[in-house]
């Protein structure tokens, strides 16, 4: 199995990947955000006629959010791939750039779980929610043993990302490196908790930095 | 060879985050102090339509005080600015400071567009400096600064906001 996955061509998998986060972000849209709950979640502060406008807006542009998804995790996996390969240059291991950009879409299915997760708490089990409600959302997340509005957007984030779902990502990075490279679990985890890690950090210091430009509730 | 340019990007990666760490520290600092200070409407300073420098004695005491900062090209300032026109009703006895960083021209066209340079209450200030920040910390444009006629902070918005939600506070 490892060599068929091994042989696939890495454009197909990056694309069917792409297509299934297109097809999520849809469904996320379709069940749980609808113009009602815009009116409700923005009427303390903006007009109807406000809110009307945003929407026709948000809808004439909302391909353009679907055709972005490519870009961005082109840019995520390849952020994640430069990370493995400087760590198999100090690890001695002989990863190539394609095999680790395979590992870093095949680990990255660990995250469409908290989406699922999301998708199903709110359509089946907790039915009324505001917009802030879905942002605040982050299943077993750090964040969550804070009052979501007492937490600075400086530190949202940051608290965020400390979730399980990070964890175990960095446990299936480990298993991918480990079938690739055939050697044992224990150096495949040690390579993804030394280079995942470091670059984990400097993506969260990144997204303070810019949110402390750009956000004006810090 | 790969080693070399292997540490190479370390310590360039490692130069890149000292700086954002150091920025980050820095504005946190600042904005701390930002945010305490205009808890009390600030002892601000910019400059009116005939670049005369006006601070805080603009103000009148014992009036609620609104303070809009806007941007003639912005279209969520535009659309405030017809809002206050229409419901400027709501707001009377509250003085209505419009602060920009726009040149005279773009402020008294923005002014005039909108028609909020016949009320008495709403006086245009130039944030020549660009001092805003200084005073009220991070914003986006449009901000609204809401103060009792205590002059202490009841409420910030960032974007654009209806006047009832403003009247609602006063």
């Amino acid at each position: 199995m490892i060599n068929e996955i091994k042989n696939y061509s890495t454009v197909k998998m990056f694309g069917i990947y792409c297509l299934y986060i297109i097809a999520f972000m849809y469904l996320q849209h379709l069940f749980l955000i609808n113009d009602q709950l815009y009116y409700a979640s923005l009427s303390n502060q903006l007009s109807y006629d406000s809110i009307d406008k945003m929407l026709a807006f948000q809808k004439k542009w909302q391909w353009l959010s679907y055709c972005a998804i490519p870009l961005l995790y082109f840019f995520k996996f390849l952020l994640i791939s430069c990370c493995l390969l400087c760590g198999s240059i100090f690890f001695d291991a002989k990863l190539k750039f394609s095999d680790a950009f395979k590992i870093s879409i095949l680990s990255d299915i660990v995250f469409v779980i908290p989406v699922i997760l999301k998708v199903v708490w709110f359509a089946f089990l907790h039915k009324q929610y505001t917009l802030e409600d879905i942002q605040h959302f982050s299943p077993l997340s750090v964040v969550n043993f804070f009052d979501p509005k007492s937490v600075s957007a400086l530190w949202y984030y940051p608290l965020q990302s400390i979730n399980v779902f990070e964890v175990l990502y960095i446990f299936v990075l480990g298993f991918w490196i480990y079938k690739f490279e055939n050697k044992n679990y224990e150096k495949g985890l040690r390579l993804a908790v030394s280079t995942y890690l470091p670059g984990l950090f400097i993506w969260i210091v990144l997204v303070m930095f810019l949110t402390i430009n750009i956000n004006p509730k810090i | 060879m790969k080693k070399i340019l292997a540490f190479s990007l370390v310590l360039i990666l490692g130069g890149g985050l000292g700086y954002m760490i150091y920025h980050i520290v820095r504005v946190k600092k600042q904005t701390d102090i930002a945010n305490q200070n205009k808890q009390h409407l600030p002892d601000f300073s910019f400059f009116d339509l005939n670049d005369v420098k006006k601070g805080s004695e603009v103000v009148k005491p014992g009036a609620p005080v609104v303070i809009i900062y806007f941007n003639n090209d912005c279209e969520y300032c535009q659309r405030e600015a017809k809002q206050l026109n229409a419901n400027m009703h709501m707001l009377n006895g509250t003085q209505i400071l419009m602060v920009s960083f726009n040149t005279v021209n773009d402020i008294k066209q923005y002014a005039k567009a909108n028609q909020l340079d016949q009320y008495k209450q709403v006086t245009f200030l130039r944030d020549k400096e660009l001092k805003f920040t200084h005073w009220f910390g991070n914003c986006s444009i449009p901000s609204v600064f809401v103060y009792n006629a205590q002059h202490q902070l009841v409420k910030e918005f960032y974007g654009e906001v209806k006047i009832e939600a403003i009247k609602a506070l006063i």
